[in-house]
Order: structure tokens, then C-alpha cells, then sequence
């Protein structure tokens, strides 16, 4: 029976350390471009039913009102990014982008292939005329074709991307950002690198023209910080690291009513 | 033997099993919408009375001293949790400050038809958009029926639980958030823990919403455990459990003394 406390207590203290361990992540990733903070959900685990309410008992002939139930502790059931937009900050380089929502995204091709997807726009050109992420990284459709010296490049609200030619003054569009959203952005697997992978629970990346109906706008020459809040981490990890100090407390109490067991022999 | 062991026995018997309940509480400090146990006792009369036998003159003494304690039941309190702000417009937290005790309707993943209840309102949209709990249970309107989210536009709830679809100046109710309020006013309400954050209970005494109870969206409700109630409960629990030790270990060294006596005047 003193068992049960001493892994209910371990759960506890191993869903916290999961807790300081999310919390950790977050405050690194401070200013991290485009990163989402993570919220844990926890949960009861199952009951033990030592009693079961609704029986008929052994004493009277009346049905027992309430039970014995007694739980086993707590799991972590998920960590789901909050996708809130980060703090704005302006860069002046005009490759970058900021989109004006929360949950639509820019696509990337991973060297094998896969699509990825992410909110991080610091993308610059590289030699060949290509926006390119930090990790050189191709957008996907790619943006190619930007040539060298171009004249007031710029990105519109609606991810075109153009230059003015020097000789007729008119401006040359050279591509096109597309955006993409999902029905559940927190069921998106995260890959590290900013970037994001498509799941079954986040269901298909549905492509859309930036500033159009469930797509934000782009803001060239901003790029989305992280929206980890540094205060509110804090709190939850002096929070966090209280739950897990009561923890170890109820294992130590279990631990010092077996002790006192135990001293009943001589 | 010596009758009051066992008596005494039985007392740190409970004494663990209460000490069970408060580890899995302290366990839950950061489960959303968990409601703390607290195990409740009852004298057992002695095993004449119990056995209908009456009075034995003979053991008048015996008969007095009744049959010791045992576990009666575990009552959860059904109070508040303080709310958690997490400008998250699917975290929704019951407001039922007026004394009943409300709780949303879930259907568990797997188990079509079928109805639970739960206080934990950290809501997402899943990858066939319908809005789900963190576990990917579905949550219900007031009908039990799942509730479907478009993918587009800013949604807002209403305090009544209302789903409004602001797009391009229009609001488009789509669905209403379901709440069901338990008629029973004993201690456990007819509920049974089942795990997960949620509760079992009689379909028929669990009624409609009254108005006046309302949800907060945007806040979380977060665990009503109370650490320091349950440091104290652990404290007494703890030496209760070691008083009944003592007895023991006092009760065996008169008994020790007993048959060293018998045994030198023999």
C-alpha cells in the first residue's frame, strides 16, 4: 500500500522535470526567430477503486453514495505550441518577411526532399539571385531570378516579389511568396531549425496567396521574434520547481512511514 | 493476541491509504481542472455488533472499545481552481461561482456515443476540424454532438459558450460550447474519477447548464490542489501513522514483559 505514494510521487516529480525541461527550451529559444512557446497539458492518471459508489454494500442494504477511489499520480499528455505571433522587429534587409497572422506559414524544401514549413522569414539572396533561408534552404515554389545590383527590390503585402528596372523605370516582378495554413497548426511535428513538418494530426498544408482569406499579409523587411515571454516562464518554472520539491516530500514521507515500519522489529 | 494491535494496525492502515490521496494531489499541482481528494474515515463497531450478536457480558470491556477504523470514502472538492490567462482563444475555464458544479461534455477518442465530463478546457482544433481537448477527446455542444470549426476567419467565444466566426466584417455563429451541471448535491455529485481528466456519471442527473453559470475564454482553470493544505494533511498523516506504530511496539513490550515475567516464575 505505501508503494502506491511512492510512484504516485515519482510521477509528479518526473512530469515536472518534463515541465522545467519544456520551460528550459522556451527561455534558450528567447530569441529565436519565428518560435513558439510550448504549454503542457498534464492529467490524472487512472483511479484505483477500492470501493466502487453505486454497489450495493456489505453492511446495509442501501447503495454506497460515494467510493474509495484513489489515484496514481499525473502524466504529461501533450505539449502544444502556442501559435501567437512573436514580437515584430524591423531588419531593413529587404528579403526578410514577417507574415501578419498566426498560424500561416512560409514553405521550405529540406535536402531530401520533404516540405517543410516555417514562420521564420529572415531569408536572404544568394549569388544565383535565389531567396534562400539562413540554412540555404529553398522557398517552395522557389523565388529565383533576382539579378545582381537589382534597383528598390521589395516584397508586396501579397508576397510578390519585384525590382525596378533601371533603363524603363517599371518595376519587374520575379516571383511569387505562397503561404500555407493547416486545420490543426498544434498537431505540426517540429523538426529543430525553425522548421515545422506536416502530420496526419495537423492534417495537409493547403496553399494560399499571402493577403487573401485565411492567409496573412507579408511585411518585407521585418522579421517575427520568438513569443516566449520571459517573465511568464519564470514564474512557471518557480512554480514547476515547487511541484517538484512537494513531490519529493510525499516520497519522503511514504519513505519515513516504511522507515518507522521497519523500526517496529528491533 | 493482543486485541488493540490490530486496532492499531488498521490505523496506519489508513493513514497510508490517506497518504495516497495526497501524494496523487501534490502530483496534480499543474493538472488543468483537477479537483483534490481527501479520504474520509469511519469507527468500525465491534465484531459482536457488527455480527448482530449483541452484547457479550462476558468481554464488556472488549465489547467497549469498538473494532477499530477503516477507509469510508474519498470525497473530491468540487471548488474552483484559480484561473490561468493564456490569451488562447480555445482555452476556456467554467465560471460557476453561484455553487452548482458544471463541467463540459467530452467524447472520449474511440468511444462513439458515449459521454464524459471534465473541467480541463484547453481546447484545439483537430485534422478533421473539430474541436478536441489536449487528449483528442471531442468536445460536445449542449446536444452531445461533436463540434465542427471552419478554418478560416478569428474565432471568439461568447461567456455562454457561443463559437462566432468574425471573416471580412461578418460573425457567423457556428456552434455553442456544451455544459452540463450535476443535480446531486452530496459530496462526490455522483462523479467518478476516471483518469484523463475526466468524470463518469449518470447521464439522467446530469441536466442542462442553468444560465447564470457562464465560460471564461482565453484563461485555463488550473488544479485546486492547495500544497499548503496538503503539507499539513501529509504532517498529521505522518504522525498519526507513527503514534499507531508506537502503540504497537508498546503493546508488544507489555506482552514481552508478560511472558518474561510467566516465564521466570515458572
Amino acid at each position: 500500500m505505501m508503494i502506491r505514494s511512492l510512484w504516485t510521487g515519482a510521477t509528479g516529480m518526473r512530469a515536472m522535470q518534463n515541465n522545467i525541461d519544456s520551460i528550459s527550451n522556451d527561455l534558450s529559444n528567447v530569441n529565436t526567430n519565428g518560435y513558439k512557446k510550448r504549454y503542457l497539458n498534464f492529467q490524472d492518471l487512472f483511479y484505483q477503486n477500492l470501493r466502487a459508489a453505486g454497489l450495493q454494500g456489505g453492511d446495509s442494504d442501501t447503495n454506497i453514495p460515494v467510493g474509495i477511489q484513489i489515484g496514481n499520480g499525473v502524466k504529461l499528455v501533450a505539449t502544444t505550441p502556442i501559435f501567437s505571433t512573436g514580437s515584430p522587429y524591423e531588419t531593413d534587409v529587404w528579403s526578410n518577411m514577417l507574415i501578419n497572422d498566426d498560424t500561416s506559414f512560409f514553405s521550405v524544401t529540406l535536402p531530401d526532399g520533404r516540405e517543410a514549413y516555417t514562420r521564420d522569414g529572415s531569408f536572404q539572396v544568394d549569388e544565383n539571385g535565389e531567396i534562400l533561408t539562413s540554412d540555404g534552404l529553398s522557398l517552395n515554389p522557389p523565388v529565383t531570378g533576382i539579378p545582381t545590383g537589382a534597383q528598390d527590390p521589395e516584397v508586396s503585402l501579397g508576397g510578390i516579389v519585384s525590382y525596378e528596372d533601371p533603363d524603363s523605370g517599371e518595376r519587374v516582378e520575379v516571383g511569387q511568396v505562397m503561404l500555407y495554413n493547416f486545420v490543426n497548426p498544434a498537431g505540426l511535428s517540429a523538426y529543430g531549425q525553425n522548421l515545422w513538418l506536416e502530420t496526419s494530426s495537423s492534417g495537409p498544408a493547403t496553399q494560399g496567396e499571402a493577403d487573401s482569406s485565411g492567409y496573412g499579409s507579408i511585411s518585407g523587411g521585418w522579421v517575427e521574434g520568438s513569443n516566449v515571454d520571459a517573465v511568464t516562464e519564470m514564474v512557471n518554472m518557480i512554480s514547476a520547481q515547487r511541484a517538484y520539491e512537494f513531490n519529493s516530500k510525499s516520497i519522503q514521507t511514504a519513505d519515513s512511514m516504511l522507515q518507522t515500519v521497519n523500526a517496529l522489529k528491533s | 493476541m493482543i486485541y488493540g494491535m490490530y486496532l492499531s494496525c488498521m490505523g496506519a492502515m489508513v493513514e497510508s491509504a490517506k497518504h495516497d490521496t495526497t501524494a496523487n494531489n501534490l502530483a496534480n499541482t499543474h493538472t488543468n481542472g483537477f479537483k483534490p481528494d481527501f479520504a474520509i474515515f469511519k469507527d468500525i463497531p465491534a465484531e459482536s455488533v457488527r455480527k448482530g450478536l449483541g452484547r457479550r457480558e462476558s468481554d464488556l470491556i472488549l465489547e467497549k472499545t469498538g473494532g477499530g477504523v477503516w477507509m469510508d470514502k474519498t470525497v473530491s472538492d468540487f471548488s474552483s481552481g484559480p484561473l490561468q490567462d493564456t490569451s488562447n482563444v480555445w482555452d476556456l475555464a467554467i465560471d460557476d461561482s453561484n455553487g452548482t458544479v458544471s463541467f463540459f461534455r467530452v467524447e472520449p477518442q474511440g468511444e462513439p456515443g458515449t459521454v464524459k465530463y471534465s473541467r480541463d478546457g484547453s481546447f484545439l482544433i483537430n485534422s478533421e476540424g473539430m474541436l478536441v481537448n489536449s487528449n483528442g477527446d471531442y468536445v460536445l455542444d449542449n446536444a452531445n454532438a461533436r463540434i465542427p470549426v471552419p478554418n478560416r476567419g478569428i474565432p471568439t467565444i461568447s461567456r455562454a459558450g457561443n463559437i462566432v466566426i468574425n471573416e471580412d466584417g461578418n460573425s457567423t455563429e457556428i456552434g455553442q460550447i456544451g455544459l452540463a451541471t450535476t443535480t446531486l448535491t452530496d459530496a462526490q455529485r455522483g462523479l467518478k474519477k476516471l483518469g484523463n481528466s475526466l468524470y463518469e456519471a449518470d447521464t439522467a442527473q446530469m441536466i442542462d447548464t442553468p444560465a447564470e453559470t457562464s465560460m471564461v475564454s482565453g484563461a485555463v482553470e488550473t488544479s485546486a490542489v492547495d500544497p499548503v493544505k496538503e503539507m499539513v494533511s501529509m504532517i498529521e498523516g505522518q504522525r498519526a501513522y507513527q503514534l499507531n506504530m508506537k502503540f504497537i511496539s508498546m503493546q508488544d513490550s507489555s506482552l514481552g514483559a508478560a511472558i518474561q515475567r510467566l516465564n521466570g516464575s515458572a
